[in-house]
């Protein structure tokens, strides 16, 4: 996180991370989609190689609140393949959440497992304690055959800390749903690290207004909470 | 700048990000399109664009007043310094901001902006809008010689046109200026990146060359304290062996009373397989001698002849007994071979060993000794202080080379580099064919590397072998290497 209270600006670092091909950067080209034409930054992607991120991908979302303080989201991917180790953990340098992207096909499990702890791992190595930063987890590609059943995830769920989502990120669903729980935690630690809503005078509703009002929410579980 | 301040930083300023040059010919072509001047000053106010259109003369007129002068800078100042910052809202809202000249004169000016972040402003202007009727009374009045006329003259190279005409404009080319600005920051980022991670896997090699170094000196220490080893072991296999063979050898002559045949039969069979175990010991320690690199040579001048007849006789009674025959050929005219006596005949001895042991009965062993002149098959790497060689081919040299040839089983290609190595046996199998412990020829290489010479096998499977040796020849060739380093 970069606050730089004289000029009153938040920079926030979201990765989303995930072994290659679980869809990190299609949860981020549905959000762009998502977002509207006129008020969204670009989606930019750093060196591809057969349609596979080298370096990463990044797209800003920036809002100002009431009380005038500009808000700076700034979402990543790390590349998936095993060689780009160490642009993963550059890329995670100074991250303040992420969103771990498995693919809930059963042949992909080792590598979901991996990535875990490759990440947790990568975490460290950046001074990074993985219990303090906020993690959620999606569990994508749920219109696949031969994935995890509903029940596994469920029961995932009750074992782990982190909240789980299931999305189908290349027709955007489940995309926003990740973003949404991601950021309510975010906010949360915000609040307790730093006493964010008094100090700056921004509450959480206006927070989460401020990332998703221009965002299409049409079909989304989280349009009744913007309502 | 590590990693996070790339992502974090605000992007480096507008000249850095862009190139000025592509700038500048974007907003000429916009300028000379629409007849209408652009200027773009980046966020600390250093002029990045300048150009004018038609309003030189008109302007010049104007500033040839004194007031004017005064009130021409006023508006320059005032237009330069205009802030995007206090502006409130979403700043990607923020409208074009219009500045009146109090000539009647118009500026349009467009923040640039990248992700929320002031990087400079576009300035359009001056045009003349086209709802402006007359010259304004200011202008008329800022000198008594002022004249009306001849200013509205001047007037008439500026653009006149609808300033709605002109903020489409101008948003257009901001709008391509900016596309102008993400491409560099992806460039910028992209660059950056590229220098971080091939940072972090430089460390990362550095760390592991350091660890593989450490693993390195164990392994070499470990490999000294197995040589050691194996030299003590050796020597002390070696002494009860010699009192082994030594008594089995007086009672065969007799010394303490007569055997009978059978008896003398089986201390014949003692003596001769504590004579097969004492070779082996004796391998052992050469070559554990050698791999703990204390073995020295002690060259002298070497009678061809002499050697090859001791060492053919060494293996004479092996080779009878398989029926094989052994021919020497020795040229007429050799160079003087300066070598180590003892090393020399060991090899010869070794190789024909080997031909034996591998030559079916009545087969055909035969010893060469020529003169060779050419160029070394394994250069040793040339570097520019080794003025012995050329850096791109091997010189000649002048040689005398030994080959032992036999028509014997043969080795076939894979194999023909391992076979030098210690403890390397073609067949390695239990159940082999073919007895030894696989030191021969490792110790043969190492003698011969000692003198600065070269060992290599011809052969194909089942069309035999010839294993060539290489001495340099002269007196002074083989003075320089004393001492056998490890083999490996």
């Amino acid at each position: 996180m970069q606050l730089n209270a004289a000029e009153r600006e938040l920079t926030l670092k979201v990765v989303y991370y995930g072994p290659g091909l679980s869809g990190k950067t299609t949860n981020l080209q549905a959000i762009h989609a998502r977002l509207d034409p006129n008020v969204r930054g670009r989606l930019m992607t750093l060196d591809t190689a057969d349609d596979r991120t080298l370096f990463f991908d990044m797209m800003p979302v920036f809002f100002q609140t009431a009380s005038g303080l500009k808000v700076r989201l700034k979402l990543f991917t790390v590349p998936g393949q095993a060689m780009h180790d160490s642009t993963r953990r550059l890329v995670l340098q100074g991250v303040d959440a992420v969103a771990f992207i498995a693919d809930s096909q059963i042949n992909q499990s080792k590598a979901n497992n991996a990535y875990w702890s490759d990440l947790l791992k990568n975490l460290q190595q950046n001074g990074i304690s993985p219990g303090e930063i906020p993690i959620v987890i999606q569990f994508n590609k749920r219109d696949l055959p031969e994935t995890r059943t509903d029940e596994e995830i469920e029961g995932l769920r009750l074992k782990g800390k982190e909240p789980i989502f299931s999305a189908v990120a290349i027709r955007g669903i489940g995309v926003l749903e990740t973003l949404h729980g991601l950021m309510l935690l975010t906010f949360a630690r915000l609040e307790k690290k730093l006493d964010f809503g008094r100090k700056f005078g921004v509450t959480e509703e206006e927070f989460m207004r401020g990332i998703f009002r221009n965002l299409d929410l049409e079909d989304s579980d989280i349009e009744a909470a913007f309502g | 700048m590590d990693g996070a301040a790339i992502m974090w930083d605000r992007p480096p300023p507008l000249k850095e990000l862009v190139d000025i040059g592509s700038l500048a010919e974007v907003c000429r072509s916009f300028a000379e399109l629409y007849g209408i001047g652009v200027r773009v000053y980046d966020v600390d106010g250093a002029r990045l664009v300048d150009l004018r259109m038609g309003n030189i003369d008109f302007c010049g007129y104007v500033f040839g007043k004194a007031k004017g002068q005064h009130l021409c800078t006023a508006t320059v100042q005032e237009i330069k310094s205009s802030s995007f910052r206090s502006a409130s809202g979403d700043p990607r809202h923020e409208a074009i901001v219009r500045h009146t000249c109090f000539t009647g004169l118009r500026y349009l000016t467009l923040p640039l902006l990248h992700e929320m972040d002031l990087l400079g402003k576009i300035i359009m202007g001056p045009f003349l809008p086209d709802d402006l009727e007359r010259l304004p009374d200011e202008l008329c009045s800022i000198s008594q010689d002022f004249d009306s006329e001849e200013a509205t003259r001047l007037l008439s190279g500026l653009r006149r046109a609808p300033e709605e005409t002109i903020r489409k404009v101008l948003a257009q080319l901001g709008s391509i200026i900016e596309v102008m600005v993400h491409s560099g920051y992806k460039v910028h980022l992209t660059s950056t990146m590229h220098i971080e991670s091939v940072t972090a896997t430089h460390h990362e090699l550095l760390d592991k060359n350091q660890r593989l170094e450490e693993s390195l000196d164990k392994l070499r220490e470990l490999d000294r304290l197995k040589s050691n080893f194996l030299a003590t072991v050796s020597h002390e296999l070696r002494t009860p062996l010699t009192s082994i063979i030594g008594y089995s050898e007086m009672l065969l002559e007799g010394l303490v009373g007569d055997m009978s045949q059978e008896q003398r039969q089986h201390v014949a069979t003692i003596m001769a397989k504590g004579d097969e175990l004492l070779q082996l010991i004796v391998s052992i320690l050469d070559i554990s001698k050698i791999e703990s690199g204390t073995v020295s040579l002690m060259p002298v001048e070497l009678d061809l002849i002499e050697l090859t007849e001791t060492a053919v006789s060494t293996i004479k009674p092996h080779a009878q007994k398989k029926h094989l025959s052994i021919r020497t050929h020795l040229a007429r005219e050799l160079p003087v071979l300066h070598a180590d006596k003892d090393k020399v005949r060991q090899c010869i001895v070794n190789l024909l060993a080997n031909a034996v042991k591998f030559t079916p009965d009545q087969g055909e062993i035969e010893i060469l000794i020529e003169p060779y002149v050419g160029a070394r098959r394994h250069a040793p790497p040339a570097s520019a202080s080794d003025s012995g060689y050329f850096l791109f081919e091997a010189l000649d040299e002048e040689f005398i080379r030994i080959t032992v040839r036999d028509n014997g089983i043969g080795i076939d290609s894979k194999q023909k580099e391992r076979i030098f190595d210690t403890f390397y046996q073609v067949d390695s199998s239990s159940t082999r064919a073919f007895g030894g412990a696989g030191l021969g020829l490792s110790i043969v290489k190492a003698y011969v590397e000692a003198h600065g010479g070269e060992v290599w096998v011809d052969s194909a499977p089942g069309r035999g072998s010839a294993f060539s040796l290489l001495f340099p020849a002269g007196r002074e060739a083989n003075s320089k290497a004393q001492s056998i380093a490890g083999s490996s």
